[in-house]
């Protein structure tokens, strides 16, 4: 009595047959095709010991054929149904890869900086000595940085509007909440630079002594040690700034 | 023609200053009388700052700072307030911004991905 | 059923009845391990947390010894989902809404919540009669197909609204200002026929303001109410009010409680006078005022609220503004949120706050007006939430992006380019930089135009829009006998000197080519045959205080252009322009607007070239044909423009006589103006400075596919070598 109103070659086939099938298409690389064989694996013998394999494999193919809200989906379902599984420390990852991949410049929201971030802290919380938990802290430290990056993009923005006040408390933000990242240098100059703004002086040359004890010889610091001591920045402008119109082509 | 004058940040009541004496008045009184600092000292002893600004913005003309006051209140450990002081707009100085960024990666948004609205993938090294 | 609670220790856990679900799975939802005591209120809590996972359709434990056995049954797989007697509502739609999918657990719960799921979706359409059965059906393994049964049910569209109690204003008049609408053959393609709950207390709303709006103070909603039809096809919507009495302002005063600040000083920022009605639309713009004031006052904790004291006697509404001290708190951090394409910059260069800042709910407000006003977002939500301490705020400003591309086209027909054809591709958001960018290329009977357009709004991050245009139009005048191509540059820039003054400053690179001049042409234009380039500065300066840009009802607006050529290229003139326009409703449908125009252009030490002369006529002086009015080469009857040109013209919008919403517009006009002045000379050389005039009957005619315009004006005062056009009709659409 129900009409079948799925794709039309819905036939019962064996287990094996199947899941080599959908196997073999992820070995070729068609990752489009492999996720729905996967399922079928599943949707036909959801007892069979292969449909537990079969969940984190189409997870796997909708990942990389780049469908990552449906990859994140699959995984969810399988930690959720099989929290005791070996593979589960890898369907963490992968999750976590499915948010990190997607991370946009630090100019708009970073709500997927901050997923992958999550995810990953979890990986190295639950499974600390998986053999993805390497990676995971690797790119927990790259997301950390990918966040302290946007609270020095609105601090530089308030710093060119002249409210000095905003920008020094962003670049604060980094020095205390995102200490360990390679944002922290940067954030001391442009600190520094605000306070020489301001006439701050003494708070100026604290600054510039704390960024040169801690990272000496870096460009940064030449310039903070020169602007807290002579009111200049040792280095002329570079030509960074992307022209009148954004485009980075001349004036335009 | 006339100008948008806009108040940013804590301009500081200067009856309210007039009642803070270095030496006496402790930290909690300074608190009550000025409200939080607005940003305070990172290293070194404990200093308040309260840092306030006008700013004017006109016709065609970039955005000016007209009036500033900086206050900024040290404290004794023992939380006493050592010394205070008072900042406009003359002892700044106008500085040229370093033009160097450290960089960031992430997905920039190009003509063509905004044309056909999907975001590829983000690798850091990009 | 549980264990009855005794002493000894739980020695193992044995899980039972599991077919998919891995037994570790099981134990881990368990809160007994080996080792404790069978503990009943923690038998019980686990039980409660396996229910919950939503895998099990039962769940039972008992004690065999010192082992603890739970006994499982899985509830079990979904093969497939399949959708019956759905007509309206395709397939697709509905497998969206269903959380369920196939080899998902079954659950009874999430049945039930996924029935409810597609019930709203039929009553957000309007068919409030719908009715949905899931049937499920065996399959081996454990496994069940599920079935919606959907019976749609007619469409229930509200078929009459009816008000009780409204004196003043009339049934139609209040139609009008709700949103739920009475069904209506032309309506299909708007749901504002059928019935919607949320959209009916939005009308009370909307009633309450514009009573309010309107001098009613008192004015209440008794009851708004839906009654299904006895036969059930359609819904008879009543609203019942209360008017109460018109009210106007009586005195105004303040209540300050500010140091060193004198009431009197506020009375200039005052919206409302005294015996004006009553408007709650003025007290809030009084609000806005005051404490914008006395922030540039240095009061940055300012809390204006208004005390209302209506005295029913003489019907009068007193306010008296309460000015005091809010409590001192400081925006700690501004987060934005949701912008997956448009630029934090771009965003937070429209809030009037920035961080440090003290708060104050008018800036709040107005940050929110402004993003809004982008045109970006779907949706635009600014809150602030308690800080890290107690005199410390974040503001949060979530917004959710919507396309900003647009891609139009657009067909017209006008008795003076025929058949008009256009295509737009335009970005306003381009890279989510906030930038403008347009093409578009139009083509008609007698001129094709393909234009570029760039606009940065912040330009090098000060409040000037600058940018830049690039065109190249080709037009057959046939008027005039001659084809003209002009292509070139325009470089632009404009700010606000003023609240409603802008200047707009640009540079401007063209040539002009004059060509195919017919034989018979007049010897004047065939002398200008050939191109010329034409380099000039000019500036546009725009008081505006009109209602609104597109369709002004009330207000004014004064415009004066001047342009100089000669920096470079072949052309030496200077063109003042000067436009102004008085805009004087008398009520919501009648409406005088006077309308004036005019101009002169001359050369600096050298003739103007007809490219660049004036052409009166058609939309500017109706009645007569584009260059109809002005000098004419009477031997060829060529128009050859004019170097000065002034004309006025009054109209008066009249009802139409057909329901309001069917956005037809009549009105009466008269144009009255001269146009004369040219560097050639000769006796078959036609110029006069008389009055010419004309008076006509408009129409306007919005409907979903485009407007239609037509005019008919008789020219009652010319001179006979001008060219007269009684009828013009336009016909545009864009979609």
């Amino acid at each position: 009595c129900s009409s079948t109103d799925d794709d039309p070659e819905y036939v019962e086939r064996p287990v094996e047959e199947l899941y080599n099938d959908a196997y073999n298409a992820a070995l070729a690389g068609e990752f489009k095709e492999a996720a729905p064989l996967f399922d079928e694996v599943e949707r036909q013998h959801p007892y069979s010991v292969w449909a537990t394999q079969a969940q984190l494999m189409s997870a796997y193919a909708l990942y990389q054929s780049n469908d990552y809200d449906d990859a994140v989906a699959a995984l969810d379902r399988f930690i959720q149904l099989n929290p005791g599984n070996p593979n589960v420390d890898y369907a963490y990852y992968l999750k976590g890869l499915c948010y990190y991949e997607r991370i946009v410049d630090v100019g708009r929201d970073q709500k997927l900086t901050r997923e992958a971030l999550s995810s990953f802290e979890e990986v190295v919380q639950r499974f600390p000595n998986s053999k993805y938990a390497r990676d995971a802290r690797l790119k927990i430290d790259l997301a950390r940085n990918h966040l302290a990056g946007k609270e020095m993009s609105i601090g530089r923005w308030y710093m060119r509007q002249g409210q000095y006040l905003a920008a020094i408390n962003r670049f604060q933000r980094v020095t205390t909440e995102f200490d360990t990242t390679e944002q922290v240098p940067e954030a001391l100059l442009r600190m520094t630079e605000c306070y020489v703004a301001l006439g701050l002086d003494e708070e100026a040359k604290r600054t510039a002594s704390v960024l040169g004890y801690n990272y000496p010889g870096t460009d940064w610091y030449e310039d903070a040690y020169s602007l807290a001591t002579k009111g200049r920045a040792r280095t002329t402008a570079e030509s960074g700034d992307d022209g009148w119109f954004g485009w980075g082509v001349g004036p335009f | 023609c006339s100008a948008q004058v806009a108040t940013h940040g804590n301009m500081v009541d200067v009856d309210a200053l007039a009642k803070i004496e270095p030496g006496r008045t402790p930290q909690s009184e300074v608190l009550a009388l000025l409200g939080s600092p607005s940003s305070q000292a990172n290293f070194g002893e404990p200093t308040w700052y309260y840092i306030g600004q006008r700013t004017e913005r006109q016709a065609f003309y970039r955005p000016e700072t007209i009036e500033r006051r900086v206050v900024y209140v040290d404290f004794e450990p023992t939380g006493a307030v050592k010394s205070i002081g008072t900042l406009d707009l003359e002892d700044g100085k106008k500085i040229a911004i370093v033009d160097r960024e450290t960089p960031t990666a992430g997905q920039r948004i190009t003509l063509l991905k905004q044309l056909i609205g999907n975001v590829g993938r983000f690798t850091p090294t990009e | 059923q549980f264990l009855s609670p005794s002493s000894s220790t739980v020695t193992d856990v044995v899980v039972e009845g599991t077919q998919r679900i891995d037994p570790a799975t099981v134990r881990s939802y368990m809160l007994v391990q080996p080792g404790d005591s069978f503990e009943s209120d923690r038998l019980d809590r686990s039980l409660k947390a396996l229910y919950a996972t939503g895998l099990f359709a039962d769940v039972n434990m008992r004690r065999d010894g010192g082992t603890l056995v739970i006994n499982v049954v899985e509830n079990p797989i979904i093969n497939r989902i399949a959708f019956e007697g759905n007509k309206r509502v395709d397939d697709e739609e509905l497998d969206r809404e269903v959380q369920l999918r196939p080899r998902l657990v079954y659950s009874r719960t999430r049945v039930q919540q996924d029935v409810q799921r597609i019930i709203e979706i039929y009553q957000r359409s309007g068919r409030y009669a719908v009715t949905v059965e899931p049937k499920v059906i065996r399959q081996d393994q454990n496994r069940v197909d599920l079935v919606f049964e959907i019976d749609e049910g007619e469409l229930t569209p509200v078929r009459t609204i009816t008000f009780l109690g409204n004196r003043e204003f009339s049934d139609s008049t209040l139609r009008g200002v709700i949103q739920t609408k009475e069904y209506a053959f032309y309506r299909f393609l708007s749901s504002d026929d059928t019935y919607d709950p949320d959209r009916l207390s939005f009308d009370r709303e909307l009633l309450r303001r514009y009573y309010l709006e309107n001098g009613y103070a008192d004015f209440r909603v008794l009851s708004a109410v839906a009654e299904l039809a006895p036969d059930r096809e359609s819904f008879v919507v009543t609203f019942t009010v209360e008017e109460g009495d018109l009210y106007t302002f009586g005195p105004t005063d303040f209540e300050v409680s500010l140091p060193r600040l004198e009431p009197e000083a506020l009375r200039e920022f005052v919206a409302t006078e005294e015996g004006e009605t009553y408007d709650s639309t003025l007290v809030d713009d009084t609000i806005d005022a005051i404490t914008d004031y006395l922030g540039t006052l240095g009061y940055a904790f300012v809390d204006v609220r208004p005390r209302v004291n209506r005295d029913p006697e003489n019907r009068t509404v007193s306010i008296t503004y309460q000015v005091g001290e809010a409590s001192k708190v400081f925006v700690e951090r501004i987060n934005i949120n949701g912008n997956v394409r448009t630029l934090d910059r771009v965003i937070r260069r429209e809030m009037s706050l920035v961080e440090g800042d003290a708060f104050n709910t008018a800036k709040l407000r107005r940050s929110e007006r402004r993003v809004r006003n982008l045109g970006f977002f779907k949706s635009v939500d600014v809150r602030n939430s308690e800080g890290s301490a107690p005199d410390r705020t974040v503001v949060d400003v979530e917004v959710e992006e919507q396309s900003t591309g647009e891609i139009s086209f657009g067909i017209g027909f006008s008795t003076a380019e025929s058949i008009i054809g256009d295509i737009g591709i335009r970005e306003r958001n381009l890279l989510g930089r906030g930038q403008d960018l347009r093409f578009g290329i139009t083509a008609s009977g007698r001129s094709t135009e393909f234009d570029v357009a760039f606009t940065e709004p912040y330009f090098l991050d000060r409040d000037v829009a600058a940018g830049f245009d690039l065109f190249r139009i080709e037009r057959e005048l046939n008027e005039s006998s001659y084809d003209e191509l002009r292509f070139g540059g325009v470089l632009r820039a404009s700010y606000t000197l003023q609240p409603d003054l802008t200047q707009q400053i640009n540079y401007r690179i063209e040539q002009t080519e004059i060509k195919d001049v017919d034989d018979d042409a007049s010897r004047f234009i065939k002398d200008q045959e050939g191109t010329r380039v034409i380099s000039q500065v000019g500036q546009t300066l725009t008081y505006d205080k009109r209602d609104n840009r597109l369709d002004p009802r009330e207000g004014y607006i004064a415009q004066l252009t001047t342009e100089v050529a000669g920096a470079g290229g072949d052309e030496r003139f200077f063109r003042t322009r000067v436009k102004g326009g008085y805009y004087y409703p008398l009520d919501d449908v009648w409406g005088l607007s006077f309308l004036a125009q005019g101009g002169f252009i001359v050369g600096l030490g050298q003739d103007v070239s007809i490219a660049e002369r004036f052409f009166i006529g058609a939309s500017s002086f109706r009645g007569f044909e584009r260059g109809g009015v002005g000098p004419r080469d009477t031997a060829t009857d060529d128009a050859l423009g004019a170097n000065n040109y002034y004309v006025g013209s009054i109209e008066l919008a009249f009802p139409s006589g057909l329901p309001k919403d069917l956005g037809v517009r009549t009105f009466l006009f008269t144009d009255v103006g001269s146009v004369w002045g040219v560097d050639e000379s000769g006796s078959d050389v036609a110029d006069a400075t008389s009055i010419r005039a004309s008076l006509g009957l408009g129409m306007s005619f919005t409907t979903a596919f485009g407007t239609i315009r037509i005019d008919a004006a008789e020219a009652v005062a010319k001179e006979d070598f001008d060219v007269p056009e009684i009828f013009r009709l336009s016909f545009g659409t864009r979609f």
